[in-house]
């Protein structure tokens, strides 16, 4: 379904990524494993369009979309739920929603799409008049992810949704990843830090290094590689 | 000769000085400045007493300018006032020289010309402590249209007490004469051009040695950022005051320096528009330098002047636009430079000189590499709008395409 | 020294009114009231303007007014040329709005990135160049211009409380439309919504697949035609000439500031208040040490006061700026 081919991509003078290639097939969740500054959310950002690669390709559906802006990106099914969250801190809760579905036309489908997400999410619910700012740090995760769905995307891209949240929280934003995925046959691209939740859900998983791709395996295999295991997992 | 012209060989020949190779690496700066003092001692004797008198303005609102760059440029806070405080330095100059008696409330024996300068200085330093300790409250824009509303009311606060300030009229004094020593040697104009060019020169020296000093340095910290100044032992409230007093005292020695040299002050002398220029000829000139003030002072004066008239040199363009609307090449200049070179004329000139022939032959060869790419750019970017059409959406990819590596 | 002694006496003594105080004279008051209220829906218009681009692009265009001016200098002569009110109308807001674009497009676009100062010094280029490029063009001969308003600037009506001129009850009307119907844009619609998470968060509002770009030059070219029908309201007032933007942009920055930068309904707020305040401080204050002349530095004063107490202005919140 995802196709990255040997991209390259710099923030000015410094490289962020070298030649990276990875794949994600239909329905599947991948994860992408790495320490801090690796290249992860680079990739993620040259997938939606907000970086362009210096060389390489990406190919969505077989097309290839790497010249292609963001608000096109997202109209072809590809939606990225970024880093921090980046939420409209400044607007409702229903204003994020409703920003989400931005680029559809469909009012009726945008209707149960948010019905649906208020169903996932029913602590959003309650809150939807209330400032995306006040909501808790899970909250807020839950609403970034339930925007990022609101686009109906055929690819989620995932951006360490597990960040600064308490285990109890990532445990719950984990098993909605997993039934998303299962129920509503979005494929992910899951990037995380906490190695041993994300190949506990991820079908096939690549780690990478300073901009460049050094393992690649299922999850399963991933789990019981010694280098994985000592480097992110830890023990 | 034309200011241009001159600008241009002393410019020229400083910079040839800067980068000789014949004179060893730690001499070339200090000959280099020296060469320029050589040139603009020599100014008044070969420019002509019109062109004197310009560089006379031009040397005023250099002190205006360093005094601003200290405090927007070094110290980080925006003040579109600074014409406000040049006018209560010029105005108090005025009225220590009063020998006519048109304000009533000081005797008549007027100051000497020094020492209303001096006075000026201090006393508008003291207005910029006392305006500098409300401005730790306000950030970024709210201080610029703080300080601009403050511009914009002293006129009418000038006209309104006229019983010290002379009113609408304003207050005449004279154009202050050479001492008896220089009889004979300076005429007027020169003498007034060498008095500014001395306080200029000495006023730059100041600045230098408060910013190389740890002063200097708190004044950058705190404008880097004010927490992490705290957080190394800095008075953060203290260092803006200060550099806000310093700012003013600068402004102040200005505006008495006007006095003497036109002889003559009223509301209207230091427009709003003036002040605005003091902050576009930092940006212009280069924040946080003071080789950047002197450029953009020296711009600020020859854009409306003679810009124009350069400009006018191109062939085939209407001349009637460079008359009738001067302010429509400076603007258009103002907007071109702050484009093209972000940090201003002086950091532009760093860039020129930090230049090395190797790399700039690189460059050279990189370009049509660089070209090419952007041209696919540009390509793909037709493409994909191509492969957009409705019926298109479901396209499988080009065939012509080598299959990328898999993953791993 | 007496002099200063003999001018405080003599504002101790007898201070000079130019009119009776409002319980003598509740009539003035009132007019005087709806008049500032009048000027000061033109204040908000303009605030509102600038708020509308420093909230989007963090920028304070100093070129507001100037925009504003070479709109009005442009439907004046389209009104020479002989073209009916609701031609030049719609002709002149579609320009207007074309000149703030097309400004965003060619001179703010490329500074992005740059130091806040340097996109400061560009508008401050644009003021000197539009103001350079109305007075080659337009202010040729007899300076002011009279700028035509289909109600009379001089006829007046009694609305009850006061009387007012036609002419300023045709600015109250309009500028209250104006503001409402943008109320209803930000509000009420999806290109509304979008403009508002532009200004927010761009990172964000790209991921949802919004043109971030499209916004920022949508967001100018609605400020200028805001700006620009707000300059076309006055003029009838001003007369035209170069210049006539400047004192209306000061108390617009004032109410914008008052308000806080970085909220529309406060520049609304501060609109108002600007415009009655200046009214009242002209007349209500002593004339031989305040009075007319003095309006401008007491607002301002004033301004200064209050920001001194809230330093982001009444209704601002404190921004989070990036280190």
């Amino acid at each position: 379904m995802l196709k990255v081919s040997s991209v390259s991509a710099a923030y000015g003078p410094i490289r962020a990524l070298h030649d990276v290639s990875l794949e994600v097939g239909e329905g599947q969740i991948v994860t992408l494993l790495g320490a801090n500054g690796a290249g992860k959310s680079s990739t993620l950002r040259v997938i939606s369009g907000v970086i362009r690669p210096t060389s390489g390709s990406v190919e969505f559906l077989g097309q290839r979309i790497h010249h292609r802006s963001p608000e096109k990106i997202v109209s072809l099914g590809i939606s990225h739920v970024p880093e921090g969250r980046e939420l409209f801190t400044e607007l409702t809760v229903a204003e994020n929603l409703s920003l989400g579905a931005y680029t559809r036309r469909d009012r009726d489908g945008i209707r149960q799409d948010l019905d649906r997400a208020y169903q996932y999410f029913p602590l959003l619910a309650q809150r939807r008049e209330q400032h995306a700012g006040s909501l808790s740090g899970g909250e807020q995760q839950m609403l970034a992810i339930a925007r990022g769905l609101m686009s109906r995307p055929r690819l989620l891209l995932l951006d360490e949704p597990s960040l600064g949240l308490a285990p109890l929280v990532v445990k719950e934003i984990f098993k909605i990843i997993d039934t998303i995925n299962r129920e509503e046959k979005v494929t992910i691209l899951l990037v995380e830090q906490n190695a041993s939740m994300a190949l506990s859900i991820a079908a096939y998983a690549y780690v990478l290094e300073t901009g460049r791709i050094v393992l690649a395996d299922t999850g399963s295999a991933l789990k019981d590689n010694e280098t994985v295991r000592r480097s992110y997992l830890g023990y | 000769m034309s200011i241009g012209l001159f600008m241009l060989l002393m410019v020229g020949a400083a910079v040839a000085v800067r980068f000789a190779p014949f004179l060893p690496e730690r001499l070339r700066i200090p000959v280099s400045l020296a060469v320029l003092l050589g040139f603009l001692i020599w100014a008044p004797f070969t420019l002509d007493g019109f062109r004197t008198f310009q560089m006379t303005r031009i040397t005023v609102w250099v002190i205006v300018i360093m005094g601003l760059n200290i405090l927007t440029g070094y110290n980080g806070q925006i003040s579109l006032g600074h014409g406000a405080l040049v006018a209560v330095g010029a105005y108090t100059a005025a009225i220590l020289m009063d020998s006519t008696e048109q304000i009533s409330f000081v005797d008549a024996n007027p100051w000497p010309f020094w020492s209303t300068i001096i006075v000026a200085g201090g006393l508008t330093a003291i207005l910029g402590l006392l305006l500098g300790i409300p401005a730790l409250r306000l950030s970024g824009p709210y201080l610029a249209i703080a300080t601009l509303a403050l511009v914009i009311s002293l006129p009418s606060i000038i006209r309104k007490y006229d019983g010290f300030t002379g009113g609408g009229i304003g207050i005449r004094v004279g154009r202050t004469q050479p001492p008896g020593f220089l009889d004979g040697i300076l005429n007027l104009d020169e003498w007034l051009y060498f008095l500014a060019l001395f306080t200029a020169v000495l006023m730059l020296l100041l600045a230098w040695g408060i910013l190389r000093g740890p002063l200097g340095r708190a004044f950058m910290a705190v404008r880097d950022s004010e927490v992490a100044a705290a957080a190394m032992g800095i008075d953060v409230a203290r260092t803006k005051v200060t550099a806000f007093t310093i700012s003013a005292f600068y402004a102040g020695v200005a505006g008495g320096l006007f006095t003497q040299v036109n002889g003559t002050i009223t509301p209207e002398s230091i427009s709003i528009v003036e002040s605005i220029n003091f902050l576009v000829a930092i940006v212009i000139g280069g924040l946080a330098s003071m080789m950047g003030s002197v450029i953009g002072a020296a711009a600020i004066i020859f854009l409306p002047t003679e810009g124009p008239e350069l400009v006018g040199q191109i062939p085939y363009l209407q001349t009637d636009v460079v008359e009738r609307a001067p302010g429509a090449i400076q603007g258009f200049l103002v907007i071109l430079v702050m484009l093209l070179m972000p940090r201003g004329l002086a950091g532009f000139a760093h860039r020129l000189a930090a230049l090395r022939p190797a790399a700039v032959v690189e460059g050279l060869r990189a370009t049509p590499g660089r070209l090419r790419s952007r041209v696919e750019d540009a390509r793909g970017g037709l493409f994909s709008l191509w492969d957009a059409r409705p019926w298109n959406r479901q396209k499988p990819s080009h065939p012509d395409r080598p299959d990328g590596g898999e993953g791993g | 020294m007496e002099l200063i002694g003999s001018g405080i006496g003599a504002l101790l003594e007898s201070p000079v009114f130019l009119a009776a105080p409002p319980w003598e004279n509740p009539d003035l008051f009132g007019e005087q009231i709806v008049a500032g209220l009048a000027t000061g829906s033109i204040y908000a218009l303009m605030a509102l303007a600038i708020v509308l681009i420093y909230r989007s692009t963090d920028v304070l265009n100093f070129a507001q007014g100037e925009m504003a001016m070479f709109g009005a200098f442009a439907m004046w002569s389209l009104w020479l040329a002989g073209l009916e009110p609701w031609q030049i109308i719609i002709i002149g807001v579609m320009l207007a709005a074309g000149i703030g674009a097309v400004i965003e497009r060619l001179a703010i676009r490329p500074t992005q990135g740059a130091p806040q100062l340097n996109v400061v010094v560009v508008t401050l280029g644009l003021f000197i160049l539009l103001n350079s490029v109305a007075t080659w063009v337009w202010a040729q001969g007899d300076l002011p211009k009279v700028f035509p308003s289909p109600l009379s600037t001089t006829a007046s009506v009694d609305i009850g409380i006061a009387r007012i001129t036609e002419h300023r009850i045709l600015i109250l009307g309009v500028g209250l439309s104006i503001m409402v119907a943008l109320f209803a844009l930000f509000n009420y619609t999806k290109l509304g919504l979008a403009m508002r998470a532009t200004a927010q968060n761009r990172l964000a509002s790209q991921l949802m697949g919004i043109n971030v770009g499209r916004m920022l030059t949508l967001g100018w070219a609605l400020s200028a035609a805001v700006g620009g029908l707000a300059g076309l309201l006055i003029a009838p007032i001003t007369f035209l000439h170069p210049g006539f933007m400047f004192s209306v942009l000061i108390f617009a920055f004032a109410a914008a500031v008052l308000g806080g930068l970085n909220s529309p309904p406060g520049a609304v707020v501060g609109g108002f208040i600007i415009g009655v305040g200046e009214n009242l401080l002209g007349t209500y204050t002593p004339q031989d040490i305040l009075g007319t002349e003095m309006k401008l530095p007491l607002i301002l004063l004033l301004l200064v006061i209050v920001l001194l107490v809230r330093p982001t202005g009444l209704f601002g919140q404190p921004e989070a700026r990036r280190v």
